[in-house]
Parts: structure tokens; C-alpha cells; sequence
């Protein structure tokens, strides 16, 4: 079995798909990386704040300071050519992943899926030679060239796309998506001002509609994208999807990101087609005389760690089983699981600490402390309610008070149900510690029926 | 255009969730004692030597209720975040969201009708009747910040994002 597991995955395929995915993928990201420091967000993000956000973990983690910040940039934004023209590809790679995993991880305000698949997709680059054709590499080296890779070289990031897709898909599978079409249905009203199609987006069938094509889509286009007959369909679903959800949301590069990564799906001929018309076009002649001839070997260590790496991206999104009450409320066990613009959630967080000697109280204004994305995020997500309280405990320690308490009042509105207290106010989150335990100071979810419509 | 970051409605809508907290928290909570461990700051309130430091902050939440209504000064009631909360057909538990916030506002302004003037001898010797039209003022903000902005698909945010 295992025998010929290795048999399959070592098997000879074209390395056209892989040198595609790469160059695009470093192209989309060297672009998503100049936007974003043009945009002014490595400042807003990464050095204004006061106060940080970090993982559970992962918090000794910290920023750079506004040189070391824009330098890291600079570094990915290089790391992003270099994977894009396959130049000093191992080093991109490694570099690319760490500086943008290391981003990710200093503010979980910032947290968006399509970060955390960039990290992992940049993670699994690493470990492929994906600069063995078409790529700067080769013409400083020749005897690096390769024309064909082991098969779990491309299946790699096959199976990575359509586990999001899937995933994806799968978390649209409950109530309120499918019977209540929410959120879209507060999302979509609002953009009905759009030429042509805004008429429409007010309409509730029409929510519906999208709705059930969403969740549909998402299940089934890994599929599709596999077998050749349905493929260049689903390739056009995928382009027309990801489009309208760019034209109606406010999503950034996320669309343009899979437009490209889902062309691994098409076979090598394909590519090697689509290489050959760009070499040409660029009058570049390819050394064809050396070939690598190394043998496909899996090695176990690799083929060990790559079967850690997909198992536990199967069971990490089903950890929310683990955790009573509902998910959407709680939110334990809701990142890093593809949970793509399933919710509507808004929240109002007011802090009062406590002077236990006095008994007096102190309101707290957050944005003293915070952004208004931090503060945004942070009034509806449990595990940073908690930072922030133990952030406030510590300032007021340092204000002379010895053993503050921090009580919250919050209020938050799940999906169109009305607001509702969200935190028990009783408690001293002082006292609460961070864990992967259930949190039981967040109140139970009163599944109020969506009011019908 | 629309309801983005940094479109018309959004910034109206932030703009009026922050003029709330600046009625609940300067002209009344600092006053209190609300960020001073419950220590009244008297001479806080606005216009301390001119005595209608309350007066003051009642016509500004007539004004925001009536830009919330979407009625001009001369009383004609136009199209304003009322009307546009029932066009998305918003609820809360069942009733319409647009009249539980109307009500909230009501329940807001009688509130801080209780609350006499002059301001600075109120949270000091009486702060009973300010420390219900803070909590009501609260509410208030819950239901604009959180319900409303939900419903009209507003991110509550000053930036851009890159979202998912």
C-alpha cells in the first residue's frame, strides 16, 4: 500500500504546471505586497498601533519599528520576484514564507483566510523544485533544468486549492447561508447602486440564488477542475466567480490570487503550449540539451512531513466540534479554516476597571489604545476581548492601582439577529487566562429565529 | 460609492456613531467621574460658567435624532437612516430595527430631559438622573454601532482592507 502510494506520487509528470504556478504566484504577490505598502497599510497596520494583537503563542513576536517594518516588506516584495522568475528560488522561497507568516502573526486583527493561504501555498513552495524550467535559475545553471517532477510536486497545491474550495463550500452548508441567505442578504442590498445588476441585489430570491450558487461553486470546483471534459467550464465559473465577488465586496487581491493558482488544474501539455507561445514572444531560446536526470525520489522524511502537513489541514477546520455552543458566536475554533464571509458581525466593547480597594470604576475610551480596524475586530472575538482586558489590567497596574479588575460590557449582532450581550459582565477577565479550553464567560447563544422577511 | 469604507453613507453613519460617544462619554461620562474611578470632575462639563451644560447636550441628541430621521430643521421629515433601515426590511426580535432604534432615541432624550442644569452641581449631588441617561445613551450606541450598521452592510472601519 504504502509501497504504492510512493510509486504513484514519485511517478514522472510535467514540471509546466508547477513553473506556471510559480510565476504567477510570485507575480500576484510582488504586486499584492507594492499595493499594500503604497496603500499606507504597513504604516496604519504595522507601526502606528500601540498595542498588538498577537497569537496565542506567538506573542513574543513583535514589530519591527517603522524602518525594520518597511524593510521586511522589502525583503518579501524581493522574495515574491525572485519565486515569480525562478531567480535564487530556494532563498525566495524560504524568505517570502518567513517574512510574510512572521506579518501575519504579529495582529490578529489582521487575520484574513486568503493571508493565512498565501503563508501555507508559500510554505509548500519551498519544498519543490518549481524553478527547474522557465526560470532565471536555469540560465545562470543549466544543469539544473528539468522537464518533468515527481507527481506529488503539482498535487501538492491541487490538493492544497481544492481543500480551500471544499472547505470553503462546506462551512456554507449551515442555516443561516442556505435558509436565511444571510449575510448576503445585508450585504448584497447594499451595493444596489451598481450599474445593470443593482436593481437585482435588492431582491431576496436573488440573495438566495447567490447564496446556493456560492456554496455549490465552492463544494464542487476542485472536482470539475480535475476531470478534463468539465475542466475549461469550471475554469470559466472560476474566473466569473471570483470577479463578481471582487466587483461586489470589498476583497482586494483574494480573487485575482485564485484566478491564477487554479490554473495548476490544467494539465502539463497545456502549460508546456502556453510556455511555448510566451518564449516566443519573448524571442528567448530554451537550452534544451541538459536534462535532469536525477531519480524521483520521495523521501521519507519529505513524504512523512508532507502527510502531516495534509492531515492536519483536514482536521484542523473540524476542531470547532471540540467546543460547545455555536460557533459563529464563539468564534473557538473559526480560523485557519477557509470560513470565507459567512458572518455579518458587528460588536460595541465597553471596558470599566475596577479599583478594588475603592470600588471605583473607570470607563476605558478603546480607541486610546486602539485602531478602529483593532477595535472593530476585537468587539466581537472572544480570545481578543481577553488580550485587551489583560492589556488594561497591566496599564492600570502601572497607574498604581495593584490588583485592577476589567469587566466588559459588549453587545454584538450576529447575521441580522438583533444585538445581544455577548460577554458576562461579572466576570473579572483579569483573572481568565488565554487557553485552548471552552471560554464559559461568553454567554450562550440565544438562537433567536431570524425574523422572517 | 455605495456603503465602502469612505463612501457618503459610511462616513455619515460613523460620523453620527461618533458624535454619540463624544455626547455620552465628554459631556456626560467625564463629568461623572465615568474615566476617573468614579471620582466626579465638575469642573469638566461644558460651558461650567454658563450653566446649560445639559441644555447644550439635549439639542445636539434632538439634532442627531433628527439626522437620524432624516428631518430638515423645519420639521419636514425626509428620507434619512429610518427609512433606509426599512428598505433593507431590518428587525430586531421581530419588530422593525428602524423603530426600536427611534424608541431608544426617545427613551434617550427623556432621559436626559431628567438631568437639570447647572451640570456640575447634577454629578456631584444628584447623579442618579446622569447616570441613567449615560446607560440609556449606551444602548443607544449598541443598537446604531452594532444592528444598524450591520443592516445597511457598513463597515464600521476608516481604512481600506484587503478582506476575504
Amino acid at each position: 500500500m504504502l509501497a504504492r502510494t510512493r510509486t504513484y506520487l514519485e511517478a514522472p509528470v510535467s514540471i509546466a504546471p508547477l513553473a506556471t504556478f510559480r510565476a504567477v504566484f510570485g507575480a500576484v504577490m510582488f504586486v499584492s505586497v507594492l499595493r499594500f505598502v503604497l496603500k499606507g497599510w504597513v504604516n496604519d497596520l504595522y507601526v502606528k498601533p500601540a498595542f498588538f494583537f498577537g497569537y496565542w503563542g506567538f506573542e513574543w513576536l513583535k514589530p519591527l519599528g517603522e524602518t525594520g517594518m518597511y524593510l521586511v516588506f522589502g525583503i518579501m516584495a524581493l522574495a515574491a520576484l525572485g519565486i515569480g522568475l525562478g531567480a535564487f528560488y530556494r532563498i525566495s522561497a524560504v524568505l517570502f514564507f518567513l517574512a510574510f507568516t512572521y506579518v501575519e502573526l504579529l495582529d490578529k486583527s489582521n487575520y484574513l483566510n486568503h493571508y493565512y493561504f498565501v503563508s501555507v501555498v508559500a510554505f509548500l513552495l519551498v519544498w519543490v523544485p518549481a524553478n527547474g524550467r522557465f526560470s532565471v535559475d536555469v540560465l545562470r545553471n543549466p544543469a539544473l533544468r528539468r522537464t518533468e517532477v515527481p507527481r506529488w510536486c503539482v498535487g501538492a497545491f491541487r490538493l492544497q486549492l481544492g481543500m480551500v474550495y471544499w472547505f470553503a463550500g462546506f462551512a456554507k452548508l449551515n442555516p443561516d447561508w442556505l435558509f436565511e441567505a444571510q449575510p448576503l442578504r445585508m450585504w448584497l442590498p447594499a451595493k444596489s447602486h451598481l450599474p445593470v445588476i443593482g436593481p437585482f441585489l435588492g431582491m431576496k430570491w436573488v440573495a438566495f440564488a447567490f447564496a446556493w450558487f456560492g456554496a455549490i461553486y465552492d463544494l464542487f470546483v476542485p472536482f470539475f477542475l480535475s476531470i478534463r471534459k468539465t475542466r475549461p467550464f469550471a475554469y470559466a465559473a472560476v474566473i466569473g466567480f471570483h470577479l463578481m465577488t471582487w466587483w461586489l465586496f470589498q476583497i482586494g487581491m483574494f480573487p485575482f490570487i485564485m484566478i491564477m493558482a487554479t490554473l495548476v488544474f490544467f494539465p502539463g501539455e497545456w502549460h508546456e503550449r502556453m510556455w511555448l507561445s510566451f518564449t516566443k514572444m519573448l524571442k528567448a531560446k530554451e537550452n534544451k540539451e541538459t536534462a535532469h536526470g536525477k531519480p524521483h525520489r520521495l523521501h521519507p522524511w519529505l513524504m512523512g512531513g508532507m502527510a502531516l502537513f495534509f492531515t492536519f489541514q483536514l482536521l484542523f477546520p473540524f476542531r470547532y466540534l471540540l467546543y460547545p455552543g455555536h460557533l459563529f458566536w464563539t468564534e473557538q475554533g473559526y480560523r485557519f479554516s477557509w470560513r470565507v464571509m459567512l458572518m455579518e458581525k458587528a460588536g460595541h466593547a465597553s471596558f470599566r476597571v475596577r479599583d478594588p480597594r475603592s470600588g471605583g470604576e473607570s470607563e476605558i475610551d478603546n480607541q486610546a489604545y486602539l485602531t478602529p480596524n483593532q477595535e472593530r475586530m476585537m468587539a466581537s472575538q472572544p480570545d481578543m476581548i481577553l488580550q485587551f482586558a489583560h492589556f488594561l489590567a497591566e496599564e492600570y497596574k502601572q497607574k498604581g492601582i495593584p490588583d485592577p479588575e476589567v469587566y466588559a460590557d459588549v453587545h454584538v449582532a450576529l447575521n441580522g439577529r438583533g444585538s445581544r450581550r455577548y460577554i458576562d459582565p461579572t466576570r473579572d477577565l483579569s483573572k481568565e487566562t488565554e487557553s485552548f479550553a471552552h471560554k464559559d464567560w461568553i454567554l450562550p447563544f440565544e438562537s433567536t429565529k431570524l425574523a422572517a422577511k | 460609492v455605495g456603503t465602502d469604507a469612505g463612501s457618503a453613507t459610511s462616513l455619515f453613519l460613523n460620523q453620527l456613531n461618533y458624535d454619540l460617544e463624544v455626547l455620552k462619554n465628554a459631556r456626560i461620562g467625564i463629568p461623572l467621574g465615568k474615566t476617573t474611578l468614579g471620582t466626579p470632575v465638575p469642573a469638566n462639563v461644558e460651558v461650567r460658567y454658563g450653566g446649560y451644560s445639559a441644555a447644550l447636550a439635549k439639542v445636539q441628541l434632538r439634532a442627531l435624532q433628527d439626522l437620524y430621521l432624516g428631518k430638515s430643521a423645519a420639521g419636514f421629515d425626509g428620507y434619512g437612516l429610518f427609512e433606509a433601515l426599512d428598505a433593507v426590511e431590518a428587525k430586531y426580535d421581530g419588530q422593525p430595527l428602524s423603530t426600536a432604534i427611534s424608541t431608544q432615541f426617545t427613551a434617550a432624550i427623556a432621559a436626559l430631559d431628567a438631568v437639570p442644569d447647572p451640570l456640575d452641581q447634577t454629578v456631584v449631588n444628584a447623579p442618579a438622573s446622569a447616570n441613567t441617561a449615560y446607560t440609556e445613551l449606551q444602548r443607544l450606541i449598541v443598537l446604531t454601532k452594532t444592528d444598524m450598521a450591520s443592516n445597511l452592510g457598513i463597515l464600521i472601519t476608516y481604512n481600506d482592507n484587503d478582506g476575504d
